[in-house]
């Protein structure tokens, strides 16, 4: 079942240079659509169904369908490898294992859309991913596949590596340009959207380095090969993040469709020491939280997802097993979409913060029964109601985990204490 | 093109193009908001401009102030979720805001306030003390800023930046731990920096000058127009118990916009202090008080000679001639009754003066001409002096003649911007009368004063260098016996020829419409709060 699109080249040794890339059949993509006229491209990348990696799962062609055809303006790409969706580390796997494949891919996105200069946007702790990238982008250079006239083409792609300093909004796309512009990381109010005003004022696509990494292969292989591959809606491939209390936590290349918790058993090796399976984090950590028994029934896709109530977003699987307390997971994720609130909006900047200090004062002992009911009411004042949706990241986990976990709140409460103090931390998050 | 759009079930004819909010608003629905000011345009951060917007998929949230009305646009403001929306962003704004509302300056203009009374009226459900951040910081020789009180609407950062166009404000950290500052070791040194305390919403931006000064409801509010520069922007005058309290700019697209400058703000001290209120005549070489009736007795003998025949006549030009000044700071009416005072003494030479020195100029507001109406004198084609300290006496030579024969002066309106030409010209006079609003070093060689009025106590008309016509309303009552000039130039003519005096203030602005050609287009008595502009006058 564990179809490899994305991570095929992983385990080869010296994966990430240009070698092993063009060996195995890398810069094949960039050769066939030289030539091709951009709209075409664009149809291609429609019809295969590849949607966006980075959380929202927007149709990667359709976004490319937004940018304005007649402008004198310049066009720019803007990668996004920020990667700061707690639980999430496959673009870091991409960039680190197979750096060209992504390159590729920002070649076939620039050439459909008429982009000559790409920016990507890198989290900055990512220092040894980025010397790969940096060093894959000057190969690239070397053997002319970036650069002026691009393997004789007219075609002129420049790609700029631009670190991030450290802070989750400026993965949000338009945080993420105004951090690139050189100022404050902060979400701006759209419409317009960056297909039609992003970066320096220009049409702008802002994909995930997965997504771009995508490419290759449905152009290599056609849209219907990779349409065919997964299920109808959700088709392709997709590198999930399993981390938590599993065996072997790590990234893991799957079709769509799959059983969740087989898909944990039979990749990460199941849950960690033989212990019961108490909830899964299906999407990162701004996914709401699945019971065991919720997680049992669905697949892995967009759509099976959504309708258990919660999202597929980067494909950041969390699992938690019954040592894990729920109240101090949620003290940890509002703690952390409190610091990381760009704090534009009264919503997140007050309610992030409100949510973490109840959630740790019922962690600590010292909730009170009432509190229980004004963390629920608090979060739908949180959703849909701001510039941008890391509010309603923070505010649709907590409402699951209370609703779904309301006797552990409540013993909590009733107890004044973790009645399992010491149980493990998730996330590393202090 | 105007479209048709539905706000809570009625349907509206508006013009294409226009914001939701303001569109809301010109049909007379109040969106809440914070952040949005249409000098600003909308920046979306504070949420609290939100309606229903009714789609295929439903009612959608949007935000107001950055919504374009477009045809057949289904809206509602008023619906059960719009309402919670507005409540609870009103709560988490409350969370951690201080409270301090009975030592704050904004009470009883605070949005914040105001809101919290319409849309939330609860208790709050938080348990936490409230958050501590710095208080009373001062910012610069204007502003004080109070971290804890802010909002964070980013509307002063905004106005800096995009209006006065200098970043001096921003927003530093993140999240809840925002915080409104300056950049290190800066100061706010805009000459605009006070619009900001307009612009917050909130107590967080207070004025250095005005603070403390009153709780804001004991103010009354006049309309008026700034005489600092030619630019006269639209202002209003708080005022209380007969004192100014502060200045703020009045909205008037074609003039100021929403903004004046702090200059033009802070140029109201002189109407509070050193004010002349009695009338005083010389008595053996001292200055005492006197009725009025006397003192315009004495003025009207010194313009006409006792034992000189008809007044005008050549016999008493050679008695002494007559010397009038008025300042630049003077409005159409005395100007033009000036003028007509001037005719009927023949033998009297009228001159307006430019006294008060340049100052700053740049592209927003401020001229660097800052009298008031010196175009009203251009089209009433008075001669004009520059007795200004920087323009050296330029007109100097063109009253030499007059002074050097030995002369009455007759001075209106000089209260600020006392230069050196005219103590100069004021010392040379045989007799200098006065009619001013303020103690000056004129005072010590007057013979005769009238007290008279600045431009918040008087009716009036100014016209600012594009050539809109403004009018100065009364806003306080005058300070003790203190005459209107136009009043005592009136009385002057109906004493020399009743004929050509005037019952009122109408009848003077009809005459002078009436009788200058450059006026004839124009129904002075019709200027509203916004002024006319005369295209129509050559403008130089
Ligand atoms: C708070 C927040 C953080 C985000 N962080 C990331 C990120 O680290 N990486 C990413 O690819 N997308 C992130 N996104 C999603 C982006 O806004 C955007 O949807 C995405 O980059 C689009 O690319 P895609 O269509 O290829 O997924 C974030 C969104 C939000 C609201
Ligand atoms: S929702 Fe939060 S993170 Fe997003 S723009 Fe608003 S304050 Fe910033
Ligand atoms: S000081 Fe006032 S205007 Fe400035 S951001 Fe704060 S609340 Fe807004
Ligand atoms: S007024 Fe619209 S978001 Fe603030």
């Amino acid at each position: 079942m564990s179809k490899k699109i994305l991570s095929a080249n992983f385990d080869l040794p010296d994966s990430h240079a240009l070698r092993v890339y063009e060996e195995t059949g890398g810069y094949r993509a960039i050769r066939k659509i030289l030539g091709t006229p951009g709209d075409e491209i664009i149809e291609e990348v429609k019809k295969s169904g590849l949607r966006g990696r980075g959380g929202a799962g927007f149709p990667a062609g359709v976004k490319w369908g937004f940018v304005p055809k007649d402008t004198d303006q310049p066009k720019y790409l803007c990668v996004n490898a920020d990667e700061g969706e707690p639980g999430t580390f496959k673009d870091r796997q991409i960039m680190e294992q197979n750096p060209h494949m992504l390159i590729e891919g920002i070649l076939i996105c620039s050439y459909a859309v008429g982009i000559e200069r790409a920016y990507v946007y890198v989290r900055g702790e990512y220092v040894f991913q980025i010397q790969r990238l940096a060093a894959a982008i000057a190969e690239a250079y070397g053997s002319g596949y970036l650069g002026k006239n691009i393997l004789g083409s007219d075609f002129n792609l420049d790609v700029v590596i631009h670190r991030g300093a450290g802070a989750y909004i400026c993965g949000e796309e338009t945080g993420l340009i105004e951090s690139l512009e050189g100022k404050k990381g902060q979400p701006r109010a759209k419409p317009p959207f960056p297909a039609v005003v992003g970066a320096f004022g220009c049409p702008t696509v802002v994909n995930n380095v997965e997504t771009l990494s995508s490419l290759p292969f449905i152009i290599n292989e056609g849209a219907s090969a990779y349409a065919a591959i997964g299920t109808a809606k959700s088709t392709g491939t997709m590198l999930f993040s399993v981390s938590g209390m599993v065996e072997k936590p790590g990234v893991y290349e799957e079709a769509f469709g799959v059983n969740l918790v087989e898909f944990i058993e039979e990749r990460a090796g199941g849950v960690l020491g033989g212990k019961a399976l108490k909830a899964v984090i299906p999407g990162g950590s701004s996914a709401p939280i699945l019971t065991a028994d919720e997680a049992r029934n669905t697949v892995l896709d967009y759509e099976a997802l959504a309708e258990a109530g919660s999202m597929l977003g980067s494909g950041a699987i969390i699992v938690l097993s019954e040592d894990v307390c729920i109240v101090k997971a949620l003290q940890v994720i509002t703690r952390f979409y409190s610091h990381e609130s760009c704090g534009q909006c009264p919503p997140c900047r007050h309610g992030t913060y409100w949510l973490a200090r109840i959630a740790d004062r019922i962690e600590n002992g010292r909730g009170e029964p009432d509190d229980i009911d004004l963390l629920l009411s608090i979060c739908p004042e949180m959703m849909g109601r701001t510039i941008c949706v890391l509010c309603d990241a923070a505010a649709m986990p907590t409402e699951s985990y209370v609703k779904k976990f309301r006797e552990e709140f409540e013993e909590h409460i009733r107890l004044k204490k973790c009645p399992m103090d010491g149980a493990p931390r998730l996330l590393g998050i202090e | 093109m105007s479209i048709s759009i539905k706000i809570d079930g009625k349907t509206y004819d508006v013009p294409e193009g226009g914001r939701l909010i303001d569109v809301c608003h010109d049909v007379g629905i109040e969106i809440p908001h914070f952040c949005y000011h249409p000098g600003l345009g909308p920046d979306g951060n504070c949420r609290m401009c939100q309606v229903e917007l009714i789609t295929g998929r439903g009612p959608i949230l949007a935000i107001s102030c950055k919504t374009t009305v477009t045809d057949g646009m289904e809206v509602v403001t008023s619906s059960e979720r719009i309402k919670q929306v507005r409540a609870s962003v009103e709560e988490f704004l409350l969370l951690d805001h201080p409270l301090d509302c009975p030592i704050c300056d904004k009470a009883g203009e605070c949005t914040l306030q105001d809101y919290y009374y319409e849309y939330d009226l609860q208790d709050s459900r938080m348990k936490f003390p409230r958050e501590k951040k710095r208080k009373a910081i001062v910012l610069g020789e204007t502003l004080v800023l109070d971290q804890e009180r802010c909002i964070l609407c980013n509307r002063c950062v905004r106005f800096l930046s995009d209006i006065a166009g200098k970043e001096e404000l921003f927003i530093a950290g993140r999240g809840h731990e925002s915080y409104l500052t300056t950049f290190p070791g800066r100061e706010v040194t805009s000459p605009y920096s006070l619009n900001t305390v307009d612009l917050c919403p909130v107590g967080a931006l207070t004025s250095r000058d005005f603070r403390f000064s009153s709780p804001t409801w004991f103010l009354s509010r006049s309309p008026s127009v700034c005489n600092t520069c030619s630019r006269g922007c639209n202002i209003e005058i708080d005022h209380k118990s007969g004192k100014i309290h502060r200045l703020r700019p009045r909205h008037n697209e074609s003039v100021n916009s929403y903004w004046m400058c702090d200059e033009g703000r802070l140029n109201y001290k002189f109407v509070n202090e050193n004010r002349l209120k009695e009338f005083k005549v010389t008595r053996g070489g001292k200055k005492v008080a006197a009725s009025s009736e006397t003192a315009v007795r004495e003025i009207l003998s010194a313009l006409r000679p006792a034992g000189s025949g008809t007044p005008g006549s050549s016999s008493e030009a050679a008695a002494g001639e007559i010397l009038i000044l008025a300042s630049l700071t003077c409005t159409i009416e005395e100007l033009f009754l000036l003028k007509k005072l001037n005719g009927i003494l023949t033998a009297a030479n009228l001159y307006a003066v430019r006294h008060v020195p340049d100052g700053e100029e740049d592209n927003i507001l401020r001229k660097a001409d800052r009298h008031p109406n010196l175009k009203s004198a251009e089209l009433l084609e008075l001669s004009i002096v520059d007795l200004r300290e920087d323009g050296a006496g330029t007109g100097m030579s063109d009253i030499e003649g007059i002074l050097s024969r030995g002369c009455t002066l007759l001075c209106v309106g000089f209260n600020y911007g006392i230069s050196k030409a005219l103590l100069d010209v004021f010392s040379r006079a045989r007799t200098a009368i006065i009619a001013a609003a303020c103690e000056t070093p004129l005072m010590d060689k007057a013979t005769i004063v009238v007290p008279a009025l600045t431009f918040s106590e008087k009716e009036g008309l100014v016209i600012n260098f594009q050539g809109h016509i403004q009018r100065l309303h009364t806003a306080l009552a005058p300070q003790g016996e203190s005459m209107n000039e136009w009043k005592l130039v009136n009385n002057l003519i109906s004493m020399l020829d009743a004929s050509k005096s005037f019952e009122n203030i109408t009848e003077v602005r009809r005459a002078v419409r009436e009788e200058e050609s450059a006026f004839a287009g124009v129904d002075l008595n019709a200027i509203g709060l916004t002024g006319v502009r005369i295209e129509s006058l050559p403008i130089g």
